[in-house]
């Protein structure tokens, strides 16, 4: 790393840092602090377990490639929030939600996430080790692991929040043939797009990673998007301000002559 | 016991990160440090690919012993299984080989053809479910990209609309999603090092 990006680095973390700790004190004191736009697919999400409530079927849950210790390791954490947040909320049901992980390092995450969900309802006994389950994400193995799941385990709905490829159609549109209801978003573009032109509700960007915020009640989560959206209006401004920099002279050139 | 363990786990998981951030920024005398943690970070990597295969064959152990729905597929991966593991501990590399290139290789093949026709029926199913100005958007785009790669001379504009839709708005929004998705992870990477992150105490 030389000596430019590790100074870059070192400031974007410090203020994102100096931003996630002032911001949490604030969240703390005032819920109501910061209106948060709405996202279709979590505003989906009350629906998705309606349904599957409604009907004694499962939801399934997965993290895609995502795994702990590389580059998706944050992703991981994103889906484990979202595991977690629909865990508790279909935990009265009896019918845990289905967590499927590419990566093996997410399975102990996401095994993690819905016994955490279970134990604050008290329902602990409730779970089984095989709720969440290791489908190895090398070539497409993952894919057809997940469209058999949706026929055999009887998933009613389906939400997959990681690193996914174009192959995401395939479980997509199994749920589709079933009337179910997706929500899905991936870290890589194929996938992305794919799962904006075939899930119900898509989340794109940014969005995966706010699921506490938006599905939680946590002071930090929200914390966590407030500092998410100032930094993202820090890095508009520096590329308005590069633009406007970089036109200056082109821009005095032309005027002048 | 189970707040000191949460204590414990927190106090790990913020102090590992830290000393990895800094060998990374700072380098130099504490690249050793850093390199032995993340020996131990592959490590456990492979215990969890160990929990993955005990999880695997007990998915669908169960699923077979209990005659669910499926069984007959578990059944098939149980043996696939086993007989991998009988041909890798026999030292038979070739028959191995021979196994994948004309099981899972063909399999993987037709698998990769559905995918073609289940993206055909997601760009059906986005215009039939809902017609939304990003909807005739998203299609028109995906119509003129088809037709633009198409080696014809009379589809030459097309393909320069195409090549200008490739390298300005598509660039420019595959920009933006890479920032929002970096901007992110910075967010989280910060709150598993100030220990507001849960994910580690379960």
């Amino acid at each position: 790393m030389d000596s430019t990006t590790q100074i870059l680095t070192a400031l974007i973390l410090l203020t994102a840092l100096a931003l996630t700790v002032i911001t949490t004190q604030f969240a703390r004191r005032r819920r109501d602090l910061y209106p948060v736009r709405a996202i279709a697919g979590y505003e989906t999400v009350p629906l998705l377990i309606g349904q599957a409530v409604e009907a004694g079927r499962r939801i399934q849950v997965s993290s895609g490639a995502a795994g702990i210790g590389g580059t998706s390791t944050a992703l991981a954490l994103a889906s484990y929030e979202v595991l977690y947040q629909i865990a508790g909320r279909a935990a009265a049901s009896g019918v845990p939600p289905l967590a499927v992980a590419g990566d093996s390092t997410a399975l102990p995450l996401l095994m993690g996430a819905i016994r955490r969900a279970y134990r604050e309802v008290d329902r602990l006994n409730r779970t089984t080790p095989t709720a969440a389950r290791w489908v190895p994400a090398a070539s497409l193995a993952l894919y057809a692991g997940l469209v058999a799941d949706i026929g055999d385990e009887r998933v009613s709905g389906a939400v997959y929040v990681g690193d996914f490829s174009a192959a995401i159609a395939l479980p997509l549109e199994a749920i589709a043939r079933r009337r179910g209801t997706s929500i899905a978003g991936s870290t890589t573009l194929e996938g992305q797009a794919v799962a904006y032109a075939m899930a119900d509700a898509p989340l794109i960007g940014e969005e995966l990673f706010v699921a506490g915020a938006y599905l939680g009640d946590s002071a930090a989560a929200r914390a966590g998007l407030i500092t998410l959206d100032v930094l993202r209006w820090l890095v508009i401004a520096a590329l308005l301000g590069g633009t406007l920099l970089a036109l200056r002279d082109p821009l005095t050139r032309a005027l002048g002559g | 016991m189970r707040f000191l363990l949460n204590v414990l786990a927190t106090t790990l998981a913020v102090g590992i990160g830290l000393t990895v951030l800094i060998g990374l920024l700072l380098g130099g005398q504490f690249a050793p440090v850093t390199n032995s943690l993340l020996q131990i970070a592959v490590i456990a990597a492979a215990v969890t690919l160990l929990m993955g295969v005990l999880n695997l064959i007990g998915v669908h152990g169960g699923r077979l012993l209990q005659r669910r729905r499926g069984w007959f597929y578990s059944f098939a991966l149980l043996v696939a299984l086993f007989v991998v593991l009988i041909l890798w501990v026999t030292d038979q590399d070739a028959t191995n080989r021979q196994l994948l290139d004309t099981v899972q290789v063909s399999i993987e093949a037709s698998l990769g053809a559905l995918v073609l026709f289940a993206l055909v029926f997601g760009a059906y199913r986005l215009m039939r479910r809902r017609v939304t100005a990003g909807g005739t958007l998203f299609t028109l785009v995906v119509i003129i990209v088809l037709v633009g790669a198409l080696p014809l001379a009379s589809v030459a504009p097309v393909t320069a609309v195409r090549d200008w839709l490739l390298a300005v708005p598509a660039s420019a929004g595959t920009r933006g999603l890479l920032i929002g998705v970096a901007l992110a992870t910075v967010v989280t990477g910060v709150r598993v090092l100030i220990g507001q992150d849960r994910s580690m105490r379960e």
